[in-house]
């Protein structure tokens, strides 16, 4: 419950939504608008017209005709007490009805008062006249009494000059003002409330909103934590599985080279299996561990003067054997000069090596792979998401390393996909192709903590181009 | 529920709840047309330009007591859309009696439910008093496909609260659902804050004074006002 000793239900809540607030009058008019129409009013019929606010304050003050006369009755003191008297008496009389209650003067003109309600509360009153009455043709003789010097014959000549209006007349055109004002009143209200409500809704959906973001801040945080936490995890678990799994491919190596005794053939082919698939778990735990290196953001870059050149040719004598095996012919192109840049190198090494192995491994039988190492300068295609840099040119001068195939190409709408971790084109438990789709997750990461960019184009069927490029300014000026 | 000492008023909030298109502005349109004009003001509609609630509707009743009190009831409906729920929060703010209107057809049980629950939940929000009154009204009972009289039967045995059955559109039950609602609201009131000692008037004379005059329901009474 509110309660409130004053004007205003609202006293308690200051702040309180507009609708446990009590408006004013002014609050629901425009005043210069609502004057116009009860000038335009009170020129029309020829009476005067006064608005009083609940607290008395007068909004509108029109007269007309009367005022000579009235002039009259406040030239003389008796009748100058009595009219201020019924002056105040029609600005404050209690009006408990809606319907407008009628005033007499002793000048023998009238009033009529009406009040202005909104919902049942009182906002104000509408003073109409004073109006001389049909009826009244000769000022009333008791004025005399009232002002003994005063003439009636100048009175009367004044009075005259005033246009009489029929008491059912003033009736008529009294209740149509009512509720013209009646109306501007209640549109003035509904404008009024819709406009606060407007904002007190707009308030009330952003702090909900706002709490909202603080509980989806809260909860992205505590993933945030798990997410570091998983990727400690698995960083440790890959750390541990590795050191045994190096003593098995060690152990292995060694009983193939015979340092624990002749093998026969058969034996040879288990322990070369062993030592195959030994490799391909330790790659793919080298994959998990590096990838939860860059997820849990504790990798680093160790960088050195690099030949990328010389780099380039290590990962292509790295995919020989199976490109070989394949029966591929391998074609590479290099930049003369060697340059030196700084890079990490096992980092760059790896990342050209996985280009090409994907390479391999995707061209089917007598296709070609061409790796290209180039200088390039001017803008990258926009599948690099490198932008021109169109103020530093330096920033537009790239080492570019490419990996062509032609090997049954990548979907459109793949390309981008291929370099997000655990992706694979064929997800079908039937694929043909093996691999963890760590790899290109890798590689982009590898080479965008080098400031470069990693990105792929494909036709199906006929082949796909990956390419690296490394900023210039990695170069090493002699 | 406002007072005011000063100005000899007392002004209570009544607010028509629940889901979109259950006729909560149907029935106050209705009370509208049903209740005395002396008493009832203007239905004050606040909504878009196909007939959606924007913010709410609010129709205000008074009278005045033999010795000078001045009652005002405003009675307000929410927004019914689910994009309007901080509106329906503000709309709530104070309430002193909440009249729940569900619709009757089968396949609105769940938004009936859903806003039973959200109702609930704004209750606590505006720290409402949890034994703030309520009445349940199932509406379009006219239309096919409806939950039976004996299942609405069921539901008022049941429950704590008030159960009405209505056709808002031709005025049937809605009198009936206010004048249980305010009758509840006065006995609440007058339990907690005393009101029938601080205005000398019971809760029949109340009543009385409400519904005095109130006109039958009809056949087309929102067809043809």
């Amino acid at each position: 419950m509110t309660t409130s000793t004053g004007d205003n239900m609202f006293t308690l809540q200051p702040g309180g939504s507009v609708l446990s607030r009590k408006p004013k009058l002014a609050d629901l008019i425009d005043q210069a608008s609502f004057r116009d129409l009860l000038k335009s009013f009170s020129e029309l019929y020829g009476i005067g017209v006064k608005v009083f606010d609940q607290g008395g304050q007068k909004l509108v003050d029109f007269r007309a005709q009367t005022t000579e006369y009235c002039g009259l009755m406040f030239a003389h003191y008796e009748t100058k007490v009595r009219c201020t008297k019924l002056v105040g008496e029609v600005k404050s009389c209690e009006l408990d009805s809606p319907s407008p209650e009628a005033k007499q003067c002793f000048s023998g003109l009238r009033y009529r008062v009406g009040p202005i309600y909104l919902e049942g509360d009182f906002l104000g009153r509408i003073v109409y006249g004073p109006f001389r009455p049909e009826t009244l043709l000769r000022a009333p003789g008791e004025l005399q009494g009232l002002a003994p010097d005063m003439k009636q014959q100048q009175a009367n000549d004044l009075l005259v000059q005033i246009r009489p209006i029929a008491e059912r007349a003033i009736d008529a055109v009294v209740l149509h003002c009512q509720k013209v004002v009646d109306t501007v009143i209640f549109s003035g209200y509904k404008a009024l409330v819709a406009s606060q409500m407007h904002i007190e809704s707009i308030t009330a959906a952003y702090s909900d909103l706002e709490e909202r973001n603080r509980t989806l801040s809260q909860a992205n945080d505590k993933l945030r934590e798990m997410d570091r936490l998983k990727s400690n995890f698995i960083a440790t678990v890959s750390h541990e599985l590795r050191t045994p799994l190096t003593s098995v491919i060690g152990y292995s190596e060694m009983l193939l080279e015979g340092l624990a005794g002749p093998l026969q053939n058969e034996q040879k082919d288990y322990v070369a299996t062993i030592m195959e698939k030994g490799e391909s778990l330790l790659q793919l735990i080298t994959s998990i561990l590096d990838l939860s290196k860059i997820e849990s953001g504790t990798f680093k870059l160790a960088r050195n003067p690099v030949d990328i050149s010389l780099v380039a040719k290590a990962s292509l004598t790295d995919v020989l054997p199976q490109a070989r095996k394949k029966n591929l012919n391998l074609v590479s192109h290099f930049p003369e000069g060697g340059q030196l840049f700084l890079l990490d190198e096992e980092k760059l090494h790896r990342s050209i090596t996985n280009l090409l192995g994907n390479a391999v491994k995707f061209t089917p039988e007598g296709g070609t792979v061409e790796l290209k190492v180039q200088h390039f300068d001017g803008s990258l295609p926009k599948e690099s998401g490198k932008g021109f840099d169109p103020f530093v040119p330096e920033n537009n001068k790239w080492l570019l390393i490419s990996v062509r195939d032609t090997g049954i190409g990548i979907p459109d709408d793949k390309l981008q996909k291929v370099f997000e971790p655990f992706f694979q084109v064929d997800s079908s438990s039937t694929r043909e192709y093996g691999g963890t789709g760590l790899g290109l997750a890798i590689v982009r990461n590898f080479v965008e903590a080098h400031g470069g960019a990693v990105w792929a184009t494909s036709e199906l069927q006929k082949g796909s181009v990956f390419s690296i490029a490394v900023p210039f300014s990695c170069a090493i000026t002699k | 529920m406002q007072l005011n000492v000063s100005q000899r008023e007392i002004a209570l909030k009544v607010v028509f709840y629940g889901p979109p298109l259950s006729g909560k502005t149907t029935n106050l349109q209705a009370l509208h047309h049903l209740l005395n004009g002396q008493s009832c003001g203007r239905l004050m509609t606040l909504d878009t330009a196909d007939d959606r609630t924007l913010f709410f509707d609010v129709l205000p009743v008074f009278f005045k007591t033999s010795n000078g009190f001045k009652i005002k009831i405003k009675l307000y409906t929410v927004p019914g859309q689910i994009m309007h729920a901080s509106t329906r929060r503000l709309v709530l703010e104070g309430a002193d009696g909440i009249a729940f209107i569900a619709d009757s057809q089968r396949e609105e049980a769940k938004a009936n439910n859903e806003f039973w629950l959200s109702l609930k939940e704004n209750l606590r929000a505006n720290k409402l008093d949890e034994n703030i009154p309520i009445v349940i009204q199932f509406n379009k009972r006219d239309m096919p496909n409806v939950r039976s009289d004996e299942e609405i039967e069921e539901v008022r045995k049941k429950g704590k609260e008030l159960v009405y059955g209505a056709v808002a559109i031709r005025g049937e039950g809605v009198l009936e659902t206010v004048e249980g609602l305010l009758s509840q609201v006065w006995e609440y009131l007058d339990k907690k804050h005393h009101i029938e000692q601080m205005v000398k008037i019971t809760r029949e004379d109340f009543l009385r004074r409400v519904f005095e005059g109130a006109s039958k329901p009809r056949e087309g009474l929102l067809a043809n006002p």
